[in-house]
């Protein structure tokens, strides 16, 4: 369990700081075998693309 | 007056976005991105052409947000108000949730639930970050917080939209 925790907090940092190139493969090779941390990542990249559809204009009434 | 044309065509989307991020409000958001122009038009001569603009400007709409906060706060409350400039963007929303209308996918459409009920400070990193692609070292440049900071908020506010798909999928949404 504890280590799953660091994978989720390394996963997590992946998405938003730098990670070294063997993190990254870490991450790739956990997840290969770990269904629950890819589900992780899977749902942090879907969060993460969602937040990116967000449209605002500054005319409330031209959104409608 | 023609570079300041030329800022608001290219920014003005982007700000009146950031603020309804920190207030959750459309009508504040566009009153203070009025005033975030005039306060741009007095300081101009402040912005350091070496760094990036967006940055700068975020931080000037941030500030009077933060400003325009408590002075509306004063005017409703007179309990004691807090010393943490932060805490002024805490004030609850009970207006009609403008990120469903700036939803454009179904995905957005589920966490603009979340996004109005999140508290700001988390709101406001979200955006920034994955929205504005501002890196870590502006955002604490916006905020006035170290990147620790910034970043603990990123995830808090990732945690806490990641359980409406996680909660919604149970429910076979």
């Amino acid at each position: 369990m504890e280590g799953e925790k660091r994978f989720r907090e390394l996963i997590d940092r992946s998405f938003v700081e730098e990670v070294s190139e063997g993190e990254r493969q870490l991450i790739h090779d956990h997840i290969r075998d770990c269904d629950g941390c890819k589900r992780y990542v899977e749902l942090t990249a879907r969060t993460i693309r969602g937040l990116r559809e967000f449209t605002f204009t500054s005319e409330p009434d031209s959104n409608a | 007056m023609e570079l300041l044309a030329d800022l608001v065509e290219r920014c003005q989307h982007r700000l009146v976005g950031y603020l309804l991020y920190l207030t959750g409000r459309r009508e504040y958001a566009e009153d203070l991105a009025q005033e975030t122009w005039i306060r741009v038009l007095q300081r101009g001569s402040q912005y350091n052409g070496r760094q990036r603009f967006d940055p700068w400007l975020f931080a000037i709409a941030r500030n009077l947000t933060i400003d325009y906060l408590r002075k509306k706060r004063k005017a409703v409350a007179t309990v004691s108000l807090p010393n943490d400039r932060d805490a002024m963007l805490l004030l609850p929303s009970s207006d009609p949730s403008p990120f469903e209308a700036a939803a454009r996918s179904e995905d957005a459409m589920r966490l603009a639930g979340r996004l109005q009920i999140l508290p700001p400070l988390y709101r406001e990193a979200l955006l920034l970050r994955f929205q504005e692609d501002l890196s870590l070292a502006e955002m604490a440049q916006v905020l006035g917080a170290p990147t620790t900071t910034v970043t603990s908020r990123i995830y808090r506010g990732l945690a806490a939209l990641r359980s409406a798909f996680e909660e919604g999928d149970s429910h076979g949404g």
